[in-house]
């Protein structure tokens, strides 16, 4: 009990961008990048062959994904496991 | 280096800075500053992204507080950029790597973000976010310079204008010795900015399509207006070739100028032909005569409205005809056509003029609209009145469709005209009055309108327009615009013969006749009296000067007879070589 966990915690989830009808626009793209930047992990978006940093709106908006695109959420770091959840709920538009 | 290809509509070749105008008109400045003030500049740029940031969040707490939570909301996305670190570090980047200035850096980066969005054209999302980018760019740019304006009227050096597209009140206040060149996205070869361009004398293409998004304020651009081409970041090479073009050309139209005004327009077979200038602005009278002009047979007044907050004033009027009047001096004609707005051309809306309207080609524009805004209308020709006591004025009623307008319009002319002997101010009573055939109406009963007028004057923008039903500025329909129609030479046969038989004068002011291939076919068909963009009348006199009446009339007759726009292109293209072989039409 009380192990400190020293190594990173690396999550990949796969994600299929929900039916918000326009695809990743705006404000979705700033609400993740929000929330993104309140975690410690390092967070980015794989769409294609494009990967974008996840604390930018910018970068997240140049992977043009369109609803039903398929994304690989990648996280890396200690609180990995507890960011996963919130920022794929943005990703599929159940907010 | 970039190649883009657009609609050649004036000669000449321009080396130039580019200055940029995007949609709304923002001005992208560009430099690049001393190494040593790289670190100012990143310092700069952070303070306009705090300054920016701070402004959002004010205008979204006034939003909220106005238009309630949501609009608030979505306002917040967008200020988001502001804190995009990865954003804004690009263009710190910018500055560090290349010395550029921040504006430049902004403008440099947001320019690549645009392009990825371009390319994503067919994504539903992307045109919004390039209106996003764009605020962001504005608004940045807006802060670094200090809420300066930058009109094009205060230009310091000379540029070359590139554009999506140049509304009648920029161009307006262009001034032709700081630009070089103009290039547009949009337009087509009849469109406000060529006509511009022609008349400004300065090398143009428009039509080019989409590609300000791979150029920035200040990168050097070379204009092609003999090819159609817009050369973006050239290679020096290229640059190399097109100085000396340049220089060719520029030694060469001086000779060709100088020769031809002192040769009058004169048919081989003696028959004298009246060439004349279309002008818009005052000053483009003496460079009109420069060229052999013998007056103005087409004085556009639409600049005394437009880039004005303000109908202008009786004064304002008269003080623009007389300053032509005095160039010319007491013999030289000048036609001076009543205001001829319409939706394409006017964008302040002073008077109250609903530039909504649907259809505005079709709605109340030119007489019409002054018709129906008589002081307007008074204003103008009380001015053109007082003003014939300096010379040779005539008038000239554009877009008239009925006998019935036309009568209007003379009713309020002779309106004027008492008014003016009531207050004894002085006026030539017997100013010549004519109307202007460009509506497809007009045409088929000019024998009627002809008892009305001294003289015709043939649009022949217009007419093609109305008549092949295509508007000029419609690149997808820009094919069926042909002025070499067989629809278009009936009708100006027609109009010819109504004027001949009723002795009325026919000009033809389109586009028209600068073309060199139809001077012959417009002499053949009746016409004595062409009026040109200054600088197409040397070419136009050669070609008069070369051929022979009745061989005119034959190549007229024999057009007559072709049955489409192709064809009669081919078989005037042909005559115009056979008989000028060295012309480049």
């Amino acid at each position: 009990m009380g192990a400190i966990v020293v190594s990173g915690t690396n999550v990949r989830r796969t994600v299929i961008m929900g039916n918000a009808p326009d695809g990743l626009h705006m404000r979705p793209a700033m609400a993740f990048a929000k929330l993104a930047r309140g975690f410690r992990c390092a967070v980015s978006v794989r769409h294609g062959d494009k990967t974008a940093d996840g604390r930018s709106p910018t970068d997240l908006l140049m992977l043009i994904a369109l609803p039903g695109s398929e994304l690989e959420l990648i996280l890396d770091g200690d609180d990995a496991d507890i960011a996963a959840e919130p920022l794929v709920a943005i990703l599929v538009g159940e907010d | 280096m970039h190649v883009r290809r657009g609609i050649a509509v004036c000669p000449g070749i321009a080396i130039g800075p580019a200055l940029v105008l995007d949609t709304e008109g923002v001005r992208i400045p560009s430099q690049v500053v001393p190494h040593e003030q790289v670190m100012a500049e990143g310092i700069r740029l952070r303070q306009a992204v705090d300054e920016a940031l701070r402004q959002s969040a004010e205008r979204q707490r006034e939003l909220t507080r106005k238009h309630g939570r949501v609009v608030g909301e979505i306002f917040e996305a967008k200020s988001g950029l502001f804190e995009d670190g990865k954003l804004i570090g690009g263009i710190e980047g910018l500055i560090r790597a290349h010395d550029y200035s921040a504006e430049y850096a902004v403008s440099r980066h947001v320019r690549g973000i645009l392009k990825q969005l371009d390319a994503a054209a067919h994504v539903p999302q992307a045109a919004r976010l390039r209106g996003d980018y764009v605020d962001f760019e504005r608004q940045l740019l807006e802060i670094l310079r200090g809420g300066r304006r930058e009109p094009l009227a205060e230009l310091d050096e000379a540029v070359v204008i590139l554009a999506n597209d140049l509304t009648p009140s920029e161009t307006a206040e262009l001034d032709p010795k700081l630009v070089f060149a103009l290039a547009t996205e949009s337009g087509g070869s009849t469109s406000h900015t060529a006509i511009l361009a022609g008349a400004l004398e300065i090398p143009a293409v428009v039509g080019v399509g989409r590609f300000l998004t791979d150029v920035s304020g200040g990168d050097r651009v070379i204009i092609d207006g003999n090819n159609g081409l817009v050369i973006l970041d050239p290679d020096d090479a290229t640059v190399e070739r097109y100085e000396k073009a340049r220089r060719l050309e520029r030694s060469r139209s001086g000779e060709h100028r100088v020769q031809s005004r002192n040769v009058p327009a004169v048919t081989r077979d003696g028959v004298r032909i009246t060439l004349l200038g279309n002008i818009e602005f005052p000053s483009e009278t003496r460079p009109c005569l420069d060229r052999g002009a013998e007056g103005v047979g087409l004085y556009r007044t639409e600049f005394l409205y437009i880039h004005k907050g303000h109908d202008p004033s009786e004064e304002e009027h008269y003080q623009a005809y007389k300053a032509v009047l005095t160039e010319l001096g007491p013999d030289r004609p000048v036609v001076i056509r009543t205001l001829d707005l319409g939706g394409d051309k006017f964008t302040h809306s002073a008077a109250g003029y609903n530039t909504q309207e649907k259809n505005p080609f079709l709605g109340l524009r030119s007489v019409r609209l002054c018709l129906r805004n008589l002081p307007l209308f008074k204003t103008q020709l009380r001015a053109i009145l007082r003003a014939s006591v300096h010379g040779d004025v005539r008038v000239m009623f554009p877009m008239i469709s009925t006998v019935m307008e036309l009568r209007q319009c003379k009713g309020i002319l002779r309106e004027v005209q008492e008014d003016l002997e009531e207050a004894r101010i002085p006026f030539k009573p017997d100013v010549p009055v004519g109307t202007m055939i460009e509506v497809p109406s007009a045409a088929l009963i000019a024998d009627l309108l002809a008892k009305q007028v001294n003289f015709f004057s043939i649009g022949t923008n217009d007419l093609v327009q109305y008549t092949l039903a295509a508007d000029r500025n419609n690149e997808s329909v820009a094919d069926l615009y042909s002025a070499a129609d067989p629809s278009i030479l009936r009708l100006i046969d027609r109009v010819t013969k109504s004027a001949a038989a009723a002795g009325v004068a026919v000009n033809v002011c389109g586009e028209m006749s600068g073309e060199p291939m139809f001077a012959p076919l417009l002499l053949g068909l009746g016409v004595r009296q062409l009026s040109a963009t200054p600088r197409k009348i040397p070419d136009i006199k050669r070609v008069v000067r070369a051929v022979a009446l009745p061989d005119c009339q034959k190549l007229a007759a024999e057009c007559l007879e072709l049955e489409t726009a192709s064809e009669v292109t081919r078989y005037l293209r042909d005559h115009l070589r056979r008989v000028l072989p060295d012309a480049d039409d």
